[in-house]
């Protein structure tokens, strides 16, 4: 049974999920960005973790295909951890987010590195630029990362507390924010998006909101207040905006999805509504009928929820992806721009 | 500020904390002793920070939901390396020693990671509460077997283990208690799950509740489990065997826990008089925690570095005092990994009697183990925390080898190296500016060479190993 909620003749419906945890191929590890190539090709970058040494791109299509791993698998083991000193070209080690430009490029920031990682769609590496430290061009733990549409990309450099523009090969442009918690600072910021006329939206993490700035940088206006309540934020991590202008922030404190129309009215909230195992999960679980009767018995209703959002990608068509940390796996949605609630004449 | 209230002050905070780089030391100094206990014990009234969890879980994806037990391992020592609150971190430490759970059976390193929290967030509130979550936590419902307890088949572990090693001791109670506890927490058990996957939850079940009347420890009535814990409380030796464990851990080292009835505390003077704040304070932790750090036994100088470090604060009072992370740096689970190197893996505990302590961390590979990280850290330039042990000694001026190893041992934390060891470093030092003068080497860098070798030596000393 479709879950749909509706809000200002905008309904919003659960489609399905996919992913499950894993280091390779039809899997993914604590993913933290999805870009979305031509026709159905997904691109999904995996933080991994430290255990497990696998950070890397999962390139699949929205039919639950895997395609390939872009990256370098990691060289360490879990007993020798793979460092910043045993980076190879096309490895990456702590992502934070990803861009894409026209040409399928792929554009990956690396908090550990400090730098913008660069691939082909077909995986191959195309270089890296970044130095880490606190002037101007320098990076300290970039995490989010957008491109507009003069191709030149917008990093959230997290830990100096602003956003920083490059060209696509890395020469630096300009610099907007600082560290605090007036108009236009920031603490720690983690998403940023682009909308139609240029506008950037930043999740502003640890200012608990979402800022609007023009694209020179001027700041415009801040969505959402701190709390757990209608339309407040927790630690915002990802941000998107559809040809609407509707705003969809991940609220990562509050484990949901919060959509705000372009004035930053607050529309809708979206939980998490996977109460069905993934097309890839269930691989697993018909291997393991222990497991599958465990869960016939146990409560599953927190897996059925979102559990750290991260980020969150919406397409021309309406199709919402959000990237779920927790549970290594992606819950999609469908907007319908124009939904007429059916009145029914009971 | 006098040096011995510095001294002073690293002590409390080696003890009562996981050490601290000297501005700190010298900070809370000037701040005074006592309101840096207060500080301590009562970090919510004081306005100190809690740790930032979320951070954490934003920056090292997988340790709040850990996928391995090495990052189960690696958020507790994370939080012992960054915490602002060293004495809540210390008591979580504590209870994990004393309440002995271990991944290795329970194979749910997210349930573990709770049990930590759960320590973290009562371990310094009331004794009688953290018993009853204690009884109810599933990891440890799961470690002991109590969810094998029904009333017709009743499972004593959970029930003897509580009184062996959780409260009173053996030799406070007989067989029959035993098997009296174990029929009164019939029915406490975890509810469906999947294993080895999610939180767990604590589910009664009055259906496999044992309701029939019990006799313990000379009281009769038809307990419940709350009802034991209570009885439990009220019997002398349950004050004497917690205080006996706050004065091992905090105070002095004890033989371990096995031999407690046969031999006694090295000072009963002291252990009876944290069991009497116990029990007047109603096992009030933080009443007992601040008493016994107040107390003239715990300031003495005798008992100075009297404590064999754990690998766990090894490792955790070497990073705090280099400062390496600091800031946010990629990489934490080796440091776990050290510690259990050392000795000492994390939420795996060799059994439910816990480790054993003071010089029984010590083996030669444990040792060798120990100063290599210590050594290899203490000589690192580019820490933070070397870097501005070497800006304070060059501040000095010209220093001779004397005042290089003494600067270097205050620096530390006021480590008292022992006559012996000390002027051998002193001569080493003596030799090496006779090598420098003859070499006409005299630069910034061979400063800094000299303290990082100072500290190097210090860190090799078997002295380091003590707190």
């Amino acid at each position: 049974m479709p879950v749909t909620r509706v809000a200002s003749n905008r309904a919003f419906t659960y489609l399905e999920s996919m992913g499950r945890f894993g280091n390779s191929q039809m899997s993914f590890q604590h993913p933290v960005g999805v870009a979305r190539g031509e026709g159905d090709i997904l691109y999904v970058v995996n933080a991994s973790d430290e255990r497990n040494n696998s950070p890397r791109i999962t390139k699949c299509t929205l039919g639950h295909e895997w395609i390939q791993d872009i990256g370098v698998p990691g060289t360490g083991t879990g007993f020798n951890p793979l460092t910043v000193d045993m980076l190879r070209d096309g490895q990456f080690l702590w992502p934070g987010g990803v861009a894409m430009d026209r040409d399928e490029n792929l554009f990956v920031t690396d908090q550990a590195t400090h730098q913008v990682h660069m691939f082909a769609g077909d995986g191959e590496f195309l270089g890296r630029w970044g130095v880490q430290g606190t002037a101007e061009g320098r990076l300290n733990a970039p995490s989010g990362i957008v491109m507009d549409g003069d191709e030149n990309l917008y990093v959230v450099d997290a830990l100096n507390h602003r956003v920083q523009a490059f060209t696509r090969h890395g020469e630096y442009l300009s610099t907007w924010g600082e560290h605090g918690s007036a108009d236009g600072q920031f603490d720690r910021p983690w998403g940023i998006a682009v909308d139609a006329e240029g506008a950037f939206y930043v999740a502003d993490w640890g200012n608990d909101r979402v800022q609007k700035f023009a694209h020179d940088g001027e700041y415009m206006t801040t969505f959402g207040t701190p709390g757990t309540g209608r339309g407040e934020l927790t630690r915002p991590a990802g941000v998107a905006v559809d040809r609407d202008g509707d705003v969809y922030v991940c609220d990562w404190g509050n484990n949901r999805l919060n959509v705000y129309n372009e004035d930053g009215t607050f529309l809708v909230t979206i939980t998490g509504d996977a109460t069905e195992p993934t097309p890839w999960l269930k691989l697993t679980l018909a291997g393991s009928p222990d497991v599958v009767r465990a869960r016939a018995r146990a409560d599953m209703t927190a897996e059925h929820l979102l559990r750290r959002p991260v980020s969150v990608n919406v397409g021309d068509d309406y199709k919402i992806i959000i990237v779920e940390a927790r549970h290594h796996r992606l819950q999609m949605y469908q907007k319908e721009p124009n939904y007429q609630d059916v009145r029914l004449n009971l | 500020m006098a040096d011995r209230d510095v001294a002073l002050m690293a002590h409390l905070i080696r003890r009562a904390g996981f050490g601290a780089p000297y501005e700190e030391i010298e900070a809370r100094a000037e701040k005074g002793y006592e309101a840096t206990v207060d500080e301590l014990v009562y970090p919510a009234e004081n306005g100190v920070a809690e740790f930032d969890e979320l951070a954490m879980d934003r920056f090292y994806p997988g340790h709040e939901f850990p996928t391995s037990p090495f990052l189960g391992s690696a958020n507790f020592m994370y939080h012992m390396v960054t915490t602002p609150r060293p004495l809540e971190e210390k008591m979580a430490l504590f209870w994990h020693m004393v309440f002995a759970t271990g991944d290795a059976k329970v194979d749910n390193i997210t349930q573990m990671v709770h049990q930590i929290d759960m320590f973290r967030r009562y371990g310094m509130g009331s004794y009688r509460e953290l018993l009853v979550r204690l009884a109810t936590d599933p990891a440890m419902i799961f470690w002991l077997d109590n969810n094998e307890n029904h009333k017709d088949a009743p499972n004593e572990n959970w029930g003897r283990e509580l009184l062996e090693l959780f409260s009173m001791g053996q030799g406070n109670y007989t067989e029959q208690d035993v098997s009296e506890v174990a029929r009164a927490f019939t029915g406490w058990t975890i509810a469906p799950k999947i294993p080895g996957a999610n939180l767990w939850d604590f589910e009664y079940r009055t259906e496999d509740h044992d309701f029939d009347e019990k006799e313990f420890l000379g009281e009769r009535g038809r307990f419940n489990g709350e009802d034991v814990i209570d009885i439990i409380v009220r019997h002398p030796a349950t004050a004497r065997f917690i205080a006996r464990h706050l004065y091992n851990f905090y105070v002095a080292d004890d033989v371990q826990v096995p031999s407690w009835n046969d031999v006694p505390p090295q000072d009963p003077a002291a252990v009876d008089a944290i069991a009497e704040v116990l029990v007047s304070s109603n096992f009030n932790l933080r009443a007992t925690l601040k008493f016994l750090l107040t107390s003239d036994f715990f300031k003495d100088q005798a008992v100075w570095f009297s404590k064999v470090k754990s690998p766990a604060e090894v490792v955790a009072s070497t990073i705090r005092l280099i400062g390496e992370h600091d800031k946010l740096k990629h990489g934490i689970m080796v440091l776990n990994f050290e510690a259990m190197y050392q000795g000492q893996n994390l939420l795996n505990p060799p059994s439910v009697e816990g480790w054993h302590t003071g010089k029984e961390w010590i083996d030669g590979g444990s040792l060798v183990r120990r100063i290599n990280f210590c050594a290899d850290r203490l000589s690192d330039s580019t820490m933070p925390g070397i870097q501005s042990m070497i800006s304070r000694l060059r501040g000095r001026g010209l220093l001779s080898p004397e005042e290089l190893v003494d600067g270097c041992l205050e620096l530390l934390g006021s480590v008292d190296l022992g006559g012996k060891t000390r002027q051998e470093l002193i001569d080493h030092c003596r030799g090496l500016d006779e090598a420098a003068a003859r070499s006409g080497e005299e630069d910034g860098d061979a400063f800094a060479r000299r303290v990082t070798e100072v500290l190097q030596l210090i860190g090799a000393a078997k002295e380091y190993q003590f707190c």
